[in-house]
């Protein structure tokens, strides 16, 4: 598969999010979010098999709890959290990370990243997103995840060079025009906010 | 300040325990719809979302705006656990409530009301996902999930 520079990613990333911000039935009418819906009824069409990918992951990890945590439309992703805690563990753990993979709807990519959970007397307090762990067990299950989603969808992982870079002009979900980067368009903008 | 008369009766709601109000925006009007269905696995997943048409209505110049905000959360997510309707419900309008008592709260005479609605969303996110783990709130996108309009009058 050939893969997208930066330009082909800016300009796909256009294709599906306008320019400025649009309200009501102009925005739904929009030709950029007609795609998108589009792409997102391809995806649905599709969720059994991502359902049972997500099941194969579980079959592997056995001491975690993983889910597909798909959110349709408010997001441009498909998602896999993968919840580090101890299943059989009579009480809840304190601290745990959380390791995601997000496989775009809009483009032929992957993304995988965590983020750590503190439970503080029953109050769950999410860190911000961190970049795709290396080493440990949060490691390993990393590379679980990039291993059964290429096997599933073909995708490439998304090249991390690119991640930071702004979109320029158009809105994506609740970010006005030039806050958007590449990595809030074709995966998600609130990496944190995961169920 | 000038007055929003329809984001001022939804700041109502907060101060309001009864189940249906004249002219506030109440639970009832979060009708949720299923979009993934909850797995039978005990886990995190499952999606459900409903699309709002409020209207707001500046007092002083009788401008009106539509303001759409669709949304969508987990049916069940790791902190909670199995999100029920009412509960869902009641977050989702405790959570509307909240974020427009906080924007009113800096909106300025002469400010657009258009303005007002794309702070909104962000700002019921804020207010909902601190509830509800994973809620999202967004510009409604599609159409097959249930539609509610909101302008002030009861839901019966």
């Amino acid at each position: 598969m050939s893969g997208l520079d930066r330009e082909g990613f800016l300009r796909t990333a256009s294709t599906f999010y306008v320019a400025g911000v649009l309200e009501g039935e102009a925005f739904r009418e929009a030709p950029e979010r007609k795609r998108f819906q589009e792409a997102w009824e391809r995806a649905l069409s599709k969720q059994e098999r991502w359902q049972d990918m997500v099941d194969r992951v579980q079959s592997e990890l056995p001491n975690a709890s993983v889910s597909d945590t798909t959110a349709p439309y408010a997001m441009a992703s498909q998602r896999c959290c993968v919840y580090l805690m101890n299943r059989e563990a009579d009480e809840p753990a304190r601290t745990y990370n959380v390791v995601i993979a997000l496989a775009s709807v809009l483009v032929p990519y992957y993304h995988l990243y965590q983020v750590g959970i503190e439970n503080e007397a029953g109050d769950y307090i999410r860190g911000p997103p961190q970049p795709r762990p290396r080493d440990g067990t949060e490691g390993r299950v990393a590379d679980l995840l990039a291993r059964h989603v290429e096997q599933e969808t073909g995708y490439q992982e998304f090249p991390s060079e690119y991640e930071s870079i702004v979109v320029p002009e158009i809105s994506v979900r609740n970010l006005l025009p030039g806050r958007a980067t590449l990595l809030d368009a074709l995966f998600d903008d609130a990496r944190s906010n995961i169920p | 300040m000038a007055r929003i008369s329809t984001i001022a009766v939804v700041v109502a709601l907060a101060l309001s325990c009864a189940r249906i109000v004249v002219g506030l925006i109440t639970p009832e009007h979060f009708q949720f719809s299923e979009v993934v269905s909850l797995r039978n696995d005990g886990k995190p997943g499952g999606w459900q979302a409903v699309c709002i048409q409020a209207t707001l209505r500046d007092g002083n110049t009788g401008q009106t705006v539509r303001c759409d905000f669709e949304v969508g959360m987990p049916l069940r997510n790791g902190e909670q656990g199995l999100i029920t309707r009412p509960f869902a419900q009641t977050a989702a309008a405790v959570a509307a409530n909240n974020a427009a008592q906080l924007l009113l709260s800096r909106f300025e005479a002469g400010a657009m009301l258009g303005m007002l609605c794309q702070q909104f969303r962000p700002a019921m996110e804020a207010q909902l996902g601190a509830a509800i783990a994973g809620a999202r709130v967004s510009t409604c996108e599609r159409k097959g999930i249930p539609t509610v309009r909101f302008d002030g009058s009861p839901l019966h």
